[in-house]
């Protein structure tokens, strides 16, 4: 997992299929490592601090745990950074950006607001602290497939309509920073279904075709471990048949889906299988920190005997 | 027995991402079309799920007939033609605006202007707004006896309802700001926006976007206001149909208490609009018929053992399946708890994904029998 030299993961996939949860877990086993980790959501009420049990950061960067900040960016704060970094002052910050009608301007034309809070990123990734990076990695748990390849784009769209000038130059940057696969990976989450892997197909094509993006790692969530084939050979001999018969039918139906979920896998492209990590699925009413380290564990495992073999 | 669309004839499914609504979308639409209406099933979504579900290949603003042969195998005989169509937002943003546009030149300045180009496809609610126009075009067209819209998803379900009314908000504000009246809109009025370079929000601007940046922001907005009048009669005629008698909502989710509570937020939404819910459909409902230690007893007891440790996966196994349905029955005890005078259409979990015709062609038919409110 992970096992190249990029500094911004890119999280992405459908909706539902845990980016959040990967995304945390990515971070606490780099941070575990001793790396710096940013982790940034976009706009999520702070569903990584809920998932930390810490209380919520906001827009307001802050170290959840040791080595890992957290914030949760939105478009109006991000602007407000921005805008303060390149016009420096806050009474024209005001009279711009807190005028009715760019305020609306804003809300109406949403990819303004993912290009600044791209642009924040690019600004933590150049960011130094005695002479070296601030941060050692920044994971980004971006927006669903649809949304997420949107953000991922501005930044090309907007240096096609801006002319040359400060924004521009941003715009490029925060491109360059992207497409560069020493710097940028998009790591592709999915689970074993049909629509998941429709939609990592589709972001695989997008990453190659639209985004020009390096992938990294895909992360398959909610696999379901095979059943011991021989354990249900012996209950489908068993004598006592009218007992066993529910329990069975479950089984099997649990097998069949399982079987179904790999045979969706398998559509995966070829590029995209190279480089996998598998979570078990947990069932149980809600995800606790505890599970997520259990899976940041795993992670650390895995890039350790990746680094070795 | 009462079908979901008597009396209706647009239905249209909303609910949250994930919870299986074009599956839903088109399983009516299967339903309605076996029982003799001619139908269409009109999905907006970007990924483009139901084409998936009926094998078809990448389509867009065209309407498809599925043909009888398609669904005969799984045994469902279509008594009358069923059509599907897939929205193509750009394609339907661009005929929107050859449509509405005063003049060639309006239109023109609009298609041409670098911002509208770029993002007219992410404009806030450009992709709900599709939906409502399309919908009203194939309605207007008076073709289908039943119209089965399945909606974006959202986290409102009026969203897209309003996404009209989005729209002329923005190019009411948007003229206020620039002292425009938005009667009196295009030509000669646009030099007056480019008039505002002396101010300080422009000279900003475009010392951050640079100046052409802000004339194109003008020309769009100018070019955009053209539009109003039109925007404004599509959403009177819109806003008066939906809330009619003739429109029924499908609220779609899970028993998952997320799901649910996204769930209860649009029935208010819908009520509070003066819209009218027509059902809810509980989907992917899972269930067990084992009481989980009784098993575990048996199997201890076979013929032929198990070994300590495919005991221990079985039993695990079994735990997993049966808390999983156990939480989905009490989601759903919950959600019947929770609606009054609402029909629930409860879908089982399928064997398969559901997502194929075989999919469609098991869940149809619980459609065919919907209790009507009791008052």
């Amino acid at each position: 997992m992970l096992h190249h030299k990029a500094r911004v993961h890119v999280v992405i996939g459908k909706g539902g299929v845990g980016k959040t949860v990967v995304s945390t877990a990515m971070a606490m086993a780099l941070a575990a490592e001793g790396q710096k980790v940013l982790l940034a959501e976009v706009n999520a009420h702070d569903r990584v601090a809920a998932l930390l049990g810490a209380r919520p950061v906001g827009a307001n960067m802050r170290e959840v745990l040791e080595n890992l900040w957290v914030v949760d960016m939105n478009p109006t704060d991000s602007i407000h950074e921005y805008a303060l970094m390149t016009i420096r002052f806050e009474a024209i910050y005001k009279a711009v950006f807190e005028n009715k009608m760019i305020r609306h301007f804003i809300r109406f034309i949403p990819s303004l607001g993912e290009m600044v809070m791209l642009g924040k990123l690019w600004f933590h990734e150049q960011e130094q602290e005695n002479g070296k990076p601030k941060y050692d990695a920044i994971i980004i748990d971006a927006p669903a497939t649809g949304h997420g390849i949107s953000m991922l784009r501005t930044p090309s769209s907007i240096e096609k309509i801006v002319p040359a000038g400060i924004m521009r130059d941003h715009a490029r940057s925060m491109r360059e920073m992207l497409t560069d696969p020493k710097k940028t990976r998009l790591h592709i989450v999915t689970l074993p279904e049909e629509m998941p892997v429709n939609e990592a197909r589709e972001l695989e094509a997008a990453a190659k075709n639209v985004l020009n993006m390096a992938v990294g790692t895909t992360f398959i969530n909610q696999h379901v471990p095979e059943l011991p084939a021989e354990a249900l050979k012996k209950l489908a001999s068993a004598k006592n048949q009218t007992d066993l018969k529910a329990a069975r039918e479950t089984l099997n139906i649990r097998e069949a889906k399982r079987r179904a979920g790999i045979e969706h896998l398998e559509r995966l492209p070829g590029r995209l299988l190279s480089d996998l990590f598998t979570i078990n699925r947990i069932v149980g009413p809600g995800l606790s920190r505890q599970q997520v380290s259990e899976i940041a564990q795993k992670m650390l495992k895995a890039r350790s005997q990746g680094a070795s073999s | 027995m009462t079908a979901l669309w008597e009396g209706r004839k647009i239905i249209v499914c909303a609910g949250t991402g994930g919870v299986g609504k074009t599956t839903v979308s088109a399983s009516i639409a299967v339903a309605a079309a076996a029982s003799g209406l001619n139908t269409i099933v009109m999905t907006i979504d970007p990924a483009r799920r139901l084409a998936n579900a009926l094998g078809l290949d990448d389509f867009g603003n065209v309407e498809r007939e599925i043909g009888p042969e398609m669904l005969e195998p799984y045994g469902v005989k279509l008594k009358a033609p069923l059509h599907v169509m897939m929205l193509d937002v750009k394609q339907t943003f661009d005929n929107m605006i050859h449509n509405m546009a005063s003049s060639p030149e309006a239109r023109d300045l609009i298609l041409r202007n670098k911002i509208y180009q770029q993002f007219s496809t992410v404009l806030a609610g450009a992709l709900e707004y599709a939906a409502v126009e399309m919908l009203y075009d194939v309605y207007a067209s008076g073709r289908y006896d039943l119209i089965v819209l399945d909606t974006p998803p959202s986290q409102n379900a009026i969203d897209f309802l309003e996404a009209p009314s989005k729209m002329i908000n923005f190019i009411e504000q948007s003229s206020n700001q620039w002292f425009l009246k938005p009667s009196a809109i295009a030509g000669k009025l646009g030099l007056r926006l480019l008039d505002v370079g002396a101010s300080i929000i422009s000279k900003t601007l475009g010392k951050m976007a640079g100046g052409e940046t802000i004339k194109e922001l003008s020309q769009f907005l100018v070019a955009f206001s053209d539009l109003y009048d039109g925007f404004q009669k599509r959403y009177d005629s819109v806003r008066s149909l939906m809330g009619s008698d003739e429109v029924g909502f499908v609220l779609v989710t899970s028993t998952q208490a997320n799901q649910r509570a996204a769930m209860r937020r649009f029935q208010n939404d819908l009520a509070a609009g003066g819209f009218k819910t027509r059902a809810v459909v509980v989907n992917r409902i899972r269930q067990v018929h084992y009481e989980t230690s009784a098993v575990q007893s048996v199997i201890k007891g076979i013929e032929d053992p198990l070994t300590a440790e495919e005991e221990a996966e079985i039993s695990q196994a079994l735990e997993q399946e049966a808390y999983l349905a156990g939480q989905d029955q009490r989601g759903l005890q919950d959600l019947e708890g929770e609606l009054t005078n609402i029909p629930v259409v409860r879908l089982p979990e399928l064997r398969l994904d559901a997502h194929d015709l075989e999919s469609l062609s098991m869940l149809h038919q619980s459609f065919l029998n919907t209790e009507e409110p009791s008052s």
